[in-house]
């Protein structure tokens, strides 16, 4: 019996044991140019897709970089704090005492204050130079902290009215050493000499900084006293000093309050994230489209290099591989695009910071460049991670002696019914992720693409169900070219109904993330109505005593005004970090917009027994009405019942509401910090608003004074301006989304021009053809469009319910905006009808005896 | 019955099939097509296998190519036991020692007549530029040089033919299977097809195992079997379809 040994067999083809298969690779690369325009989209996805990951990402890492470096300037390495315990100052001499008395030398006096240089926003940094010595305090941009601060503080701090600046602080407003320069504080200015420029290796995280002596910044800033003492200790000189301090002070971690403003902010910055890696998913199903569709075209080819030897794992790198190169192609452009746009998201997101959680020294751009290579690795896996299933298609595709007539889309008839079974259970996973109250933000996020792509798979079998009801029921009545269109859309439902899919989650996106954002506005406004007492508002703003009681006659002898509310506010020491504590000389219902406070507990309240929490603050700390809340005051703990909830969107570390008996009690030297005025029936309010200006003019400290109006504008321009990111998120991903459904559609388009030729060489007119493509397209639009209504009013009700609710402890009413649902609607009809336009065109251009010579 | 009973027929044997039996899952029942089939194919001859359509004939061919697992008896080639090797083994075995000449051509569209050539011998381990080279003198032995780096879809009918039957031969393959490889051309261009392939059998000394439903076709071959009611039968004499 012979071998193979044996057997005859080309030299040439036996010189080695394993082909490299370059030809497979050319017969790929000629199939893409040949189809480049679905080549092209699918780079464009993938691009888009990974320039928004990686702007998102570099504009997140760059503001976290500035926050953690604005705070790490501002402070330092340091242990410990002292403060006063009503929010004050703390006097100098305590200061001169703890390191004469307790000996503790490891201290500063720190002093900070919002300056303006030709017009331009600072902070005022004071430092006592030989205390930083002593402290051994490290801040970025001191390069040496004790030797060089000590030596250039010594030097130039101590000449007559010095200042320091970062050096290109200084160059932008074109100032040089031995410059005179006019510091506004509260209106007043002080003039000082620009004494010398601070550079080094970490000099931008001075930017915004102006370093001064502290006698001259407590002059510049208009006050005396400190706003802390600055400590490095070990906890047994911590407890020695706790012992040691008089009681209208307290000793608190350094960074404890800085962290929670950073934990919310960091839940604003994973929101935009979860945003931009939608996108991504979206070009994922984009890449699965090109790599599906490109197999399926090629099932015959695949089907002969089966039958002649080549393995299935050849053919599985074969189509992994063309899919990574469009990705890494792809991945790199979209990195370098993200670096542009990172750019531009950067401001957004550090306004967002610097308007709601934190005054920001640092703005510039601090591009991470391990977020590029993490966005194009990102991008390059995900575009081989979505090739794959289409790889693997392409492994088992058939030997050609075996495949038959039986066209892809007959097996998919039966997947649909699967996908749309797996669908339900990941809609199943999802809704049992969201149903505990408290639960991390990643498990809603994870909720959230449960329902995006459980929503995703079912849409299949839905199309085709209701397609088969529409056909079924209207066979008779409807027009030829629509009931081709149906059964188009119908018998190609693998690949349509992937199309409309990913219509779907585009324009829900679009449906969410409106409905949450008008549904925000809405809150926030009905809270500012009911908040804002009054019509006319006047606020102390230097943070001092409060309004004079003279100022408060003077403004009531005033005839356009009639009556006036007061309101107060102080820092409160709790178990749970600093709070501000606010009182009103109201009624809580009629000055709070209550969320959960039952008749007898606000009658605890009026009576001062119990105190009301910000709902922000109880959900971040698990509080609820019952439980007992303890703060530090004068006299020692003390703690009170909370008595209910109440709806606040103000941001940082936390509110409560204490009745004002109480509140008295506490700060009986307390004025009120904001007075809201009623206007009596004829006063004109801008009159008003000037008359009362000029009237805080002859009183001391800085007053503002503002019509409830200019307010609620400023408030949801702010508010406006934090979502604008969010608009422009929004808009990539459906620029995304848009790419991916006009690839898939004009993919299925082209597919079918053999049968619309066929039809042409039966008779059908050109036109008629033409019209038969776009209500094919328009019908699938208007599927999308509404599948999209539910998914996105699901997706809301998630970000508003769950997502900033686990983001920001904030509650909202949810509001439908008919518009956004019109527009939704409107969008899917657009996009899918462009997506039409090309064939519908195409065919014109047709030769039916040619198309059907080609096929 | 078997196609080939002598010791000496038994030694030269290529390809040694013994009791092959093979159905279809249809409706939920097996519907069996091929029924304890045996025969041999001696080294170097063609053999003309004959059969209605539906008889099971290209299931004979995929089965003997190891496109197709055995589901009962045994196919040998050349001492290999085709039933004792997995998919894989199948694939690089039919790479290697297989060509395959179908009824529709079947070029790979993207790659140009000499890649189509060629690839079989890359895939076989060969450098890309020297299988380029020989699948170019191969056209050219048969009058195809000039159209080297047509694609498929600018060459007839004929010449795709030709090209796929050089693409089948040019590894120099043991066995060659051919599955109505005239059934798509006229006359004059099957004939034509004809001619090369006995051309390049006679250089290789392939076996070739030809289905067709052409009597002249099947004429020219040294033997024909004829495939009815899932057997095999060698032919002796006049028979008609």
């Amino acid at each position: 019996m012979s071998t193979l040994a044996t057997l005859p067999g080309n030299s040439l083809a036996k010189a080695h044991s394993r082909g490299s298969a370059r030809l497979l690779w050319r017969a790929s690369w000629r199939h893409a140019r040949q189809h480049r325009w679905q080549s092209w989209l699918s780079v464009v996805g993938i691009m888009l897709g990974v320039m928004m990951v990686v702007a998102v990402d570099l504009a997140n890492s760059s503001a976290r970089r500035a926050f953690d470096l604005s705070v790490a300037t501002l402070s330092g390495t340091l242990t410990h704090q002292i403060v006063a315990l009503d929010g004050g100052r703390v006097d100098d001499e305590l200061f001169t005492r703890l390191r004469s008395e307790l000996g503790i030398r490891a201290s500063a006096p720190g002093l900070r204050g919002e300056v303006r240089l030709q017009g331009r926003r600072f902070t005022l940094l004071g430092i006592d130079p030989l205390s930083e010595a002593a402290l051994e305090r490290r801040r970025p941009g001191f390069a040496t902290e004790a030797g060089a601060l000590l030596g250039l503080g010594l030097r130039t701090l101590a000449s007559a009215r010095g200042v320091l600046m970062q050096r290109d602080a200084a160059a932008a407003l074109q100032l040089v050493p031995g410059a005179e320069v006019s510091l506004r504080s509260e209106n007043r200015d002080t003039a000082v000499v620009l004494a010398a420029v601070l550079e080094g290796a970490d000099a931008q995280a001075l930017e915004g900084v102006i370093v001064a002596d502290i006698a001259l910044a407590q002059e510049v800033l208009g006050h005396s006293g400190l706003d802390s003492i600055d400590l490095r200790l070990n906890s047994e000189e911590a407890e020695r000093l706790r012992a040691w301090l008089p009681p209208a002070f307290i000793v608190v971690d350094a960074g404890s309050d800085t962290a929670t403003l950073q934990q919310l902010s960091q839940a604003f910055q994973i929101n935009l994230r979860a945003m931009s890696l939608l996108a991504l998913l979206v070009a994922a199903l984009l890449i699965y489209n090109t790599a599906s569709l490109s197999v399926l075209e090629r099932r015959a080819t695949l089907g002969v290099l089966r039958a002649l030897g080549v393995a299935r794992g050849t053919l599985l790198r074969l189509v992994l591989g063309e899919s990574a190169v469009l990705g890494l192609g792809a991945s790199v452009a979209g990195a370098a695009l993200g670096l542009l746009l990172g750019q531009v998201l950067v401001r957004y997101v550090t306004r967002t910071m610097d308007d709601l959680y934190f005054t920001l020294t640092v703005t510039r751009f601090l591009p991470d460049y391990r977020v590029l290579l993490e966005g194009a690795a990102l991008g390059l896996g995900l575009t081989v991670a979505a090739a794959l299933l289409p790889a693997v298609q392409a492994a088992n595709a058939a030997p050609i002696t075996l495949q038959r007539a039986l066209p892809e889309e007959y097996a998919w008839r039966r997947r649909i019914r699967f996908l749309a079974l797996l669908g339900v259970v990941l809609l199943g996973l999802g809704y049992v992720l969201l149903l505990p109250e408290r639960g991390s933000l990643v498990e809603g996020f994870v909720a959230l693409n449960c329902i995006v792509f459980g929503f995703c798979l079912i849409i299949p079998f839905l199309l085709s169900c209701a397609l088969a009801l529409v056909l079924a029921l209207t066979l008779r009545h409807l027009p030829q070219t629509l009931r081709l269109s149906l059964r188009n859309i119908q018998s190609g439902i693998g690949r349509t109904g992937l199309a409309v899919a990913a219509l779907t989650v585009a324009v829900s996106v679009t449906v969410g993330v409106g409905v949450m954002i008008g549904s925000f506005r809405h809150t926030i406004n009905v809270w500012l109505e009911q908040t804002l007492s009054g019509e006319v508002q006047l606020a102390r703003l230097d943070g001092a005593s409060g309004i004079p009681p003279e100022l408060e006659r003077a403004a009531l002898a005033l005839p356009q005004l009639r009556e006036v509310r007061r309101q107060y506010w102080q820092t409160l020491h709790t178990d749970f970090g600093t709070v501000r504590a606010l009182a009103h000389d109201g009624a809580a219902a009629d000055q709070l917009y209550l969320k959960q406070a039952a008749a007898q507990d606000l009658a605890a309240f009026a009576a001062g027994d119990v105190l009301l929490l910000a709902e922000s603050f109880a959900w971040r700390h698990e509080l609820k009405p019952g439980d007992t809340l303890r703060y530090q005051t004068r006299e020692g703990e003390q703690s009170v019942r909370v008595g209910g909830l109440y709806f606040d969107y103000t941001t940082g570390t936390g509110a409560l509401e204490l009745p004002l008996s109480r509140f008295r009690q506490l700060w009986p030297e307390q004025g009120p910090q904001r007075l809201s005025f009623t206007l009596t029936a004829l006063a004109d309010r801008a009159a008003t608003l000037e008359a009362l200006r000029t009237l805080t003019q002859n009183f001391p400290g800085a007053y503002g004074v503002a019509a409830n109006a200019e307010i609620k504008a400023l408030t949801l321009a702010i508010f406006d301006r934090t979502f604008a990111i969010t608009d422009v998120l929004r808009l990539l991903a459906i620029l995304v989304a848009f790419v991916g459904v006009l690839s898939a559609l004009t993919a299925l388009q082209l597919q079918r021009m053999r049968e619309y030729a066929l039809l042409r060489a039966s008779g059908m007119t050109v036109g008629e053809t033409a019209r038969m493509i776009l209500a094919q397209t328009v019908a699938m639009g208007v599927c999308a469009g509404l599948l999209a209504l539910p998914l996105g009013l699901w997706m809301s009700q998630v970000l508003i319910d769950v997502i900033n609710r686990r983001s920001f402890g904030w509650s909202m009413q949810h509001l439908v905006p008919w518009l956004v649902l019109g527009q939704a609607l409107v969008l899917a009809v657009i996009a899918a009808l462009l997506a039409g336009l090309y064939p519908a065109l195409r065919i014109r251009r047709l030769s039916p005896a040619l198309a059907l010579r080609e096929a | 019955m078997r196609g080939d009973t002598g010791e000496q027929h038994e030694q030269q044997a290529l390809v040694r099939v013994s009791g092959l039996g093979h159905a279809y899952a249809q409706g939920g029942q097996a519907q069996a097509v091929l029924r304890d089939l045996s025969f041999t194919l001696r080294r170097g001859e063609t053999v003309a296998l004959l059969g209605r359509s539906g008889c099971g004939k290209t299931t004979l061919l995929n089965l003997i190519s190891g496109i197709e697992a055995v589901q009962q008896g045994e196919i040998e080639i050349a001492g290999i036991r085709l039933t004792a090797l997995d998919e894989e083994a199948r694939t690089r075995f039919r790479r290697q020692h297989i060509g395959f000449i179908y009824q529709f051509f079947n070029l790979v569209p993207s790659l140009t007549a000499a890649e189509n050539v060629a690839l079989i011998l890359e895939l076989n381990g060969a450098p890309l530029q020297g299988a380029m080279e020989h699948a170019r003198e191969l056209l050219g032995d048969i009058g195809l040089g000039s159209k080297a780096d047509h694609f498929a879809a600018q060459l007839s009918g004929g010449e795709q033919q030709r090209v796929a039957i050089l693409r089948a031969v040019a590894h120099e393959p043991a066995l060659v299977l051919a599955d109505e490889p005239t059934g798509n051309l006229d006359a004059h261009s099957g004939q034509d097809m004809l001619q090369v392939l006995r051309q390049r059998l006679r250089a290789h000394g392939s076996t070739t195992l030809l289905v067709t439903h052409s009597l002249a076709v099947a004429q020219s071959a040294d033997r024909i079997l004829t495939l009815d009611e899932g057997g095999i039968h060698e032919h002796a004499g006049d028979f008609a379809w």
